[in-house]
This record gives structure tokens, C-alpha cells and sequence, in this order.
């Protein structure tokens, strides 16, 4: 589209880069002055910083025994999408709280799995009204740019959800103060 | 009983709101082309700070070929839910049925 060689590592920094603005407007601003001129060849590097910038806390761990290095993330966003599927499964009755957690790891694993294979394995570590994804990142197809790209998609689909689920209340809440408002007139 | 109203299905679809998609194809956007990939081009070098971010949208910096990669997923998660499928009773019917 723009006749660049490293375009697509380009795109990928803007996209982290933009939603980082809007996440964490400190830690881009941090992030602006660290690296004020950035030369073509420290795009992926850059990348690979605001993957670890852009959640709320994120924490290094280590699994000894295929010694590959572990993201531990823990987000406002995942929460209230774990809290949001949690009363849906308990006003429906219809499926159980491991469905729910299946469900969570299938959605991370489509979204951050879909265009590279740095993300080796996940686990969804969940508790009442909190959760945590352990990413297992491998150190062979290990590709910075591309995790980037699908983090930013996955934590959009988590913002689009989670307004969509706090939209649907306020409706049901509109509807029942018309017909009370009809039954007293 | 009841009967279907082809002017209020007509006029509740009209009301629905617009779907947006979260996998859209990358999108042409000027102030990219002048402000980033020509400054990199010439210099080889970005000033970060003079990165204005509400100059593009999310679609602006989608890759082109990204949602491709997507159908890729799906079509494998469908093939591999079709084979635990395969033996259930429906299919060993050989004949249409729903579920």
C-alpha cells in the first residue's frame, strides 16, 4: 500500500502505539520520549515494549521445565469480560462457569493465535471477579510485530464486548420504566 | 394468530445498528504516507513525538492481507469441529435432518 520494505512492522507499531494512547496515555508519552527518533530496524523492538506496556500489569514468569518465558497479564477489560460472562451463565442456567472459562480461552487463543505463533500456550487463570492469562511466548516463531497486531485486535474485540453487555442493561432498564410509567397513567 | 408484517420487519431492520467488524482490510490514509513512510524513506529515522494519532484510524494501520488470516483460523476450527461431528447420530443418518 505504501511501497515500503517494512511496512507491515510500521502499521503494526502505529496500531500498538495508538491504542496505547488511549489505554495508558502515561506510558505512551514515556514510551515517545524514550525512544524519540526511531530507526527502521528497532521497529520490532518497539513493538515488543508496548506489548508489555499496554495492559495493566504485566508480569515476566519462567517455566523451568521447557524453560520458555511466560507473560503473566492482568487487565481491567479481561476482568470485567470474565465478570460479564459469569452473570450471563448464572441469569441463563443454560451453561456451567467451565463452559465460561473454555470460552474465554478460546476466544484469547483465536484472537492472539491467528496471523503469528509466538503465543505457544494459554491458560486462563480465573477468580471471582478477576482473571488472569498466562501466555506461554516461544522462543522460536517468537515475532513480536505480528503479537502486536493481534493484541490490539483482542483487546478491541474486549472493549466492543463489554460495552455491548453494559448497553443491554441500560435498554432492559428503558423498557421497564416505560411500562411501569404506562401502568401508573 | 399471528401474522407477519412486512413493513415493521422492513422498518425494525432499518433500525438495527450498523455492524462494525473488527477484521477489516487496511485502508489507503495520506497523512501516513506523507508524515511517516516518506520521513523513513528519506532518513530511515521517525521522531515519535511527531506522531499524531487521531490523524489515522485502527483501519488505516490494519496490514492488508490481516483478515485473511483469520478465515484461515475459522475454516480450521470448523473443519476440526466437523470431524468430532462426523459420527454423531445425525450425520449417520445419510439424509437431511436439522440437528
Amino acid at each position: 500500500m505504501y511501497d515500503y520494505e517494512y511496512e507491515e512492522d510500521v502499521l503494526a507499531v502505529l496500531r500498538m502505539l495508538k491504542l496505547l494512547k488511549e489505554r495508558q496515555p502515561e506510558r505512551y508519552r514515556a514510551i515517545c520520549e524514550q525512544y524519540e527518533e526511531v530507526e527502521w530496524q528497532f521497529f520490532d523492538e518497539l513493538a515488543w515494549t508496548c506489548v508489555w506496556e499496554v495492559f495493566d500489569e504485566t508480569f515476566n514468569d519462567f517455566d523451568p521445565d521447557y524453560e520458555v518465558e511466560i507473560m503473566v497479564v492482568e487487565d481491567a477489560a479481561l476482568d470485567r469480560f470474565w465478570t460479564n460472562l459469569q452473570k450471563k451463565a448464572r441469569e441463563s442456567g443454560s451453561y456451567s462457569l467451565a463452559a465460561c472459562r473454555s470460552y474465554i480461552r478460546d476466544t484469547t487463543e483465536y484472537f492472539l493465535r491467528a496471523s503469528s505463533y509466538t503465543v505457544a500456550g494459554i491458560e486462563c487463570i480465573t477468580h471471582e471477579k478477576s482473571l488472569t492469562l498466562k501466555l506461554w511466548i516461544s522462543p522460536d516463531t517468537y515475532n513480536p510485530v505480528e503479537f502486536a497486531t493481534d493484541i490490539v485486535t483482542f483487546l478491541q474485540y474486549l472493549q466492543a464486548e463489554n460495552e455491548k453487555n453494559t448497553a443491554r442493561p441500560k435498554k432492559r432498564r428503558a423498557k421497564k420504566a416505560k411500562i411501569e410509567e404506562k401502568e401508573a397513567a | 394468530m399471528f401474522e407477519f408484517n412486512v413493513a415493521a420487519f422492513a422498518d425494525r431492520l432499518a433500525k438495527l445498528p450498523v455492524r462494525v467488524s473488527l477484521l477489516e482490510s487496511g485502508t489507503y490514509n495520506r497523512y501516513l504516507r506523507e508524515n511517516v513512510f516518506d520521513v523513513l524513506r528519506q532518513s530511515g529515522k521517525f521522531d515519535l513525538r511527531d506522531l499524531d494519532c487521531d490523524a489515522f484510524t485502527y483501519q488505516d494501520v490494519t496490514p492488508v492481507s490481516y483478515p485473511s488470516c483469520f478465515i484461515h483460523s475459522q475454516v480450521g476450527w470448523a473443519k476440526t469441529f466437523n470431524k468430532f461431528v462426523k459420527d454423531t447420530g445425525a450425520s449417520s443418518r445419510k439424509e437431511p435432518s436439522f440437528f
